[in-house]
């Protein structure tokens, strides 16, 4: 059996016990598992997707660096989640600092995705619909506070309970539920403005 | 914005979509909806919200580029070996004792060294020739390592 065949079987005690040792096949395992995962949580708060992949090039390397930290208290997903998303808030502070943040990266990039989803119809009507109820959400997303939109992103990517997410982010689960509130009617409300 | 009907508010359906409504609240909603439009549109509209942004992330497939990835974790175990070669042999390591010893040996080394008194020969240097009058003695000394010569003249 490979490397790559028993990365599959590997369970987390054994893979965080490997990364300890510093070995590079670990590490490995480690990106292959969970990049999706973090990417995905990184775009949702960055929004951009260089941006995504450049934060979590950095969790990877503070991981690799700071492993021997890692006290197993939490599960690894849950550590790896925590550290992407102190990444994000830090690297947003810091390019705000640089006046880089308000640039529009919505429609220039990720416009090309925007039909990809909807190819399963073959309705153009239908399509344009989609299309544009996306681009809808999306910029309206982007308005959201960046506090409610990491809540918001929690809920939706990881599937988080309001428990999981106050913990998370050291908040009151009350605040968690009033956030998505928010969210969610200014959402729909800014749609209903655009129809 | 659709609102819900007068029985629940958008937080209740906020919270029912999130299954965060205590249990009987819960099912109580579910069975009202079967009944009311109103309320099932905004759990649609709160739902699609979640499934929309979560596709668009999807879409965008995200991968890192595992090349560089291993360039920078290449540099950080370069850069820790460095680090660990210095901790190891720069001035004697960590150790205190074995960093203040040194210090006191060259210290004392540099002391002995500009008294003379440490690697120098012991003893006066040697005599070549003495002669001593009534009114004056003269003494002809040879250094011991530079051979030079040293007349010593004193009036008695």
């Amino acid at each position: 059996m490979n490397k790559s065949e028993t990365s599959a079987y590997i369970d987390e005690p054994d893979l965080v016990e490997r990364l300890k040792k510093g070995q590079q096949w670990a590490f490995n395992v480690l990106v292959n598992k969970y990049q999706s995962r973090l990417l995905k949580v990184a775009y949702g708060i960055t929004l951009d997707r260089e941006d995504s992949l450049e934060v979590v090039q950095d969790v990877f390397v503070s991981v690799f660096k700071n492993i021997q930290n890692f006290r197993q208290d939490a599960s690894l997903a849950t550590w790896l989640r925590k550290i992407t998303i102190n990444h994000c808030l830090n690297w947003k502070r810091k390019w705000k600092r640089r006046f880089k943040w308000s640039h529009d990266s919505i429609e220039s990039e990720n416009d090309k995705n925007l039909f990809r989803e909807n190819t399963k119809s073959n309705d153009p009507a239908r399509l344009y619909e989609g299309k544009l109820f996306e681009e809808n959400i999306m910029r309206a997303i982007k308005t959201l506070p960046e506090k409610t939109r990491l809540v918001l992103v929690l809920n939706a990517f990881e599937g988080l309970s309001y428990e999981e997410i106050a913990k998370t982010l050291n908040i009151k689960k009350g605040t968690v539920s009033s956030r998505l509130h928010i969210a969610r009617k200014n959402l729909i409300n800014s749609l209903d403005m655009n129809d | 914005m659709k609102k819900p009907c007068s029985k629940y508010s958008s937080e209740d359906i906020n919270r029912f979509v999130d299954n965060e409504l205590p249990r009987d609240r819960y099912h109580e909603l579910a069975r009202h909806l079967h009944h009311c439009s109103d309320c099932s549109l905004l759990i649609e509209q709160y739902e699609s919200i979640s499934i929309v942004f979560s596709d668009h992330a999807d879409q965008q497939k995200l991968k890192i580029d595992p090349a560089r990835l291993k360039q920078r974790f290449d540099r950080i175990l370069q850069n820790s070996q460095k680090k660990s070669l210095k901790n190891a042999f720069g001035f004697f390591g960590r150790n205190i004792y074995l960093k203040l010893a040194s210090i006191t040996a060259i210290l004392m080394i540099s002391l002995f060294t500009f008294q003379g008194g440490l690697f120098d020969p012991a003893g006066p240097s040697a005599i070549v020739k003495s002669v001593d009058t009534e009114f004056a003695s003269v003494m002809i000394i040879e250094t011991q390592k530079e051979k030079h010569t040293i007349i010593w003249f004193s009036e008695t």
